[in-house]
């Protein structure tokens, strides 16, 4: 069952996000040709001008919209009148929950690496740092090529990112479940549990931060081997963001599982 | 064994009981009119038995299981509202019901839309609100489940069309399986129906074979109807 949601909800999705693609490839396409024409005159270089400006507006858009439709995508599809629909499919609770937040971390994965793949045709300086010696070949090399210490660092940080972006669509989600508690007024309400959600989510974080910095006055720190030191902070961030998207998931699973009410 | 059986089923929304202590056992091959006045809880009792409300207290228990995965394998329910995405095509909704839905048929599904002259490459918005709960019938009516729940499916269509309506849901669940149609239109349903629950202010103030029903009372069930909820 969670593959067909997914097929569904990917189409719902794929909908919005592939024009906007195509409309930004398209817009950074003509920019490069126009910067291919030489000349110093204010009909040359304004278009060019306007191209990047336009590119780099449609990356924003797309980031845009990839908020507003994890939004809308929860609070129209599961929680609106689609919702009777979505409730009454023989699927269960956790594949409702999944199909959407995987659909949606994995459209702000493409929007974030089309965005810049988009400003590389557009901007030939961009492009030429990103392919050549120092660009993302040299970034890949430190990751991947310096040795397990430094690959096994690289290999945490990609996941602490993808559950970073799970933690902000789990925000939304459980701020949008959370919200059903209220009789009236529930889109005031969900982003009053969303403001209240990120501020624990801070306040915590800057705990831990304090802690972590006192670390290196640690006696058991200071006997750590390098190795350790060095991996120890990677894994307890990895964890925590494990923890804290868990703790989004299960808020969301409850509500929906029992305490839901489409009214 | 009952198909459906709720027992003492209560809902409150905030200070307003919406259902109070409702119990009924529903058995299979019953066509059943779920009656009362806007208000009186058809829909809240409708939507706890699909898991869309959580009762405050009570449980509905579906052959043999609470309202969940399991069960919408066997209920097909129709909302009282317009509830499919609107940007899909007919076609693409007839394709989500046979994707979800291992009793669905599509041949029944076209067979029901050319019959009502519905384009199957019409996007749902484009749809009259009439027309959409035609389709959201026919979708519902395609399926072969044990058990059917219609929340007011004549309420929106016009009169010419409810008798087409009514001859759909005749002729195209299975009779072995009990079907629950909410409304408060009695007269257009009542040469249907097996049986009948009234519902008052979320309280089930009857429930019985419609035959007995009109012979207790001596008057039809949409009489009874008037007599019980008169304002």
């Amino acid at each position: 069952m969670l593959g067909k949601l997914l097929k569904h909800e990917f189409r719902a999705t794929g909908r919005v996000f592939l024009p906007f693609y195509g409309a930004m490839f398209i817009v950074a396409i003509v920019t490069r040709i126009l910067s291919g024409v030489s000349g110093n005159g204010i009909s040359v270089v304004a278009p060019q001008i306007i191209g990047i400006v336009v590119t780099a507006l449609l990356m924003g858009a797309v980031c845009v919209i990839a908020i507003i439709l994890t939004v809308q995508r929860f609070n129209k599809n599961l929680l609106g009148d689609e919702g009777y629909l979505m409730f009454t499919l023989p699927t269960s609770t956790d594949s409702l929950i999944c199909s959407k937040l995987i659909v949606s971390v994995v459209w702000y994965l493409a929007s974030s690496i089309l965005a810049v793949v988009a400003l590389a045709i557009a901007v030939p300086i961009v492009g030429q740092a990103l392919i050549g010696e120092q660009g993302l070949k040299m970034v890949l090399n430190a990751m991947f090529g310096s040795g397990a210490v430094m690959s096994t660092l690289a290999v945490l940080a990609i996941l602490s990112g993808l559950l970073s972006i799970a933690w902000f669509v789990l925000s939304v989600y459980a701020a949008g479940s959370l919200a059903m508690l209220s009789n009236r007024r529930r889109g005031l309400a969900a982003f009053g549990f969303w403001i209240a959600i990120s501020t624990v989510a801070q306040i915590i974080g800057t705990l831990l931060l304090t802690w972590a910095m006192h670390l290196e006055y640690s006696v058991w720190w200071t006997e750590l081997p390098e190795t350790a030191a060095v991996l120890l902070p990677g894994f307890v961030l990895l964890a925590i963001m494990l923890i804290a998207d868990a703790v989004l998931y299960i808020v969301t699973r409850i509500m929906l599982k029992k305490k839901l009410n489409l009214e | 064994m009952a198909i459906l059986e709720a027992k003492a089923l209560s809902k409150r929304f905030g200070f307003k009981n919406a259902l109070s202590a409702a119990s009924v056992a529903i058995e299979p091959g019953r066509i059943v009119g779920l009656l009362g006045p806007n208000g009186s809880g058809k829909s809240t009792f409708l939507k706890i038995c699909n898991g869309l409300l959580t009762p405050t207290s009570g449980e509905v228990i579906i052959d043999g299981n609470a309202p969940g995965a399991v069960t919408k394998t066997i209920v097909s329910y129709l909302p009282e509202r317009t509830y499919l995405p609107e940007y899909m095509t007919v076609a693409q909704i007839v394709d989500f019901f046979t994707d979800f839905y291992a009793d669905f048929s599509r041949e029944k599904a076209y067979t029901m839309l050319g019959n009502l002259n519905v384009d199957s490459r019409e996007r749902l918005k484009t749809l009259s609100k009439g027309t959409k709960e035609k389709v959201q019938l026919i979708l519902v009516m395609a399926r072969q489940a044990k058990l059917y729940l219609l929340d007011e499916p004549i309420g929106g269509v016009d009169p010419a069309a409810r008798d087409y309506i009514l001859n759909t849901i005749l002729k195209n669940y299975n009779p072995e399986a009990s079907v629950i149609i909410s409304t408060h239109l009695i007269a257009d349903i009542e040469q249907i129906l097996d049986d009948v629950i009234f519902l008052k202010n979320g309280e089930v103030t009857r429930f019985g074979s419609a035959d007995d029903l009109r012979e207790e009372s001596g008057m039809s069930v949409d009489g009874l109807f008037r007599e019980v909820f008169k304002c």
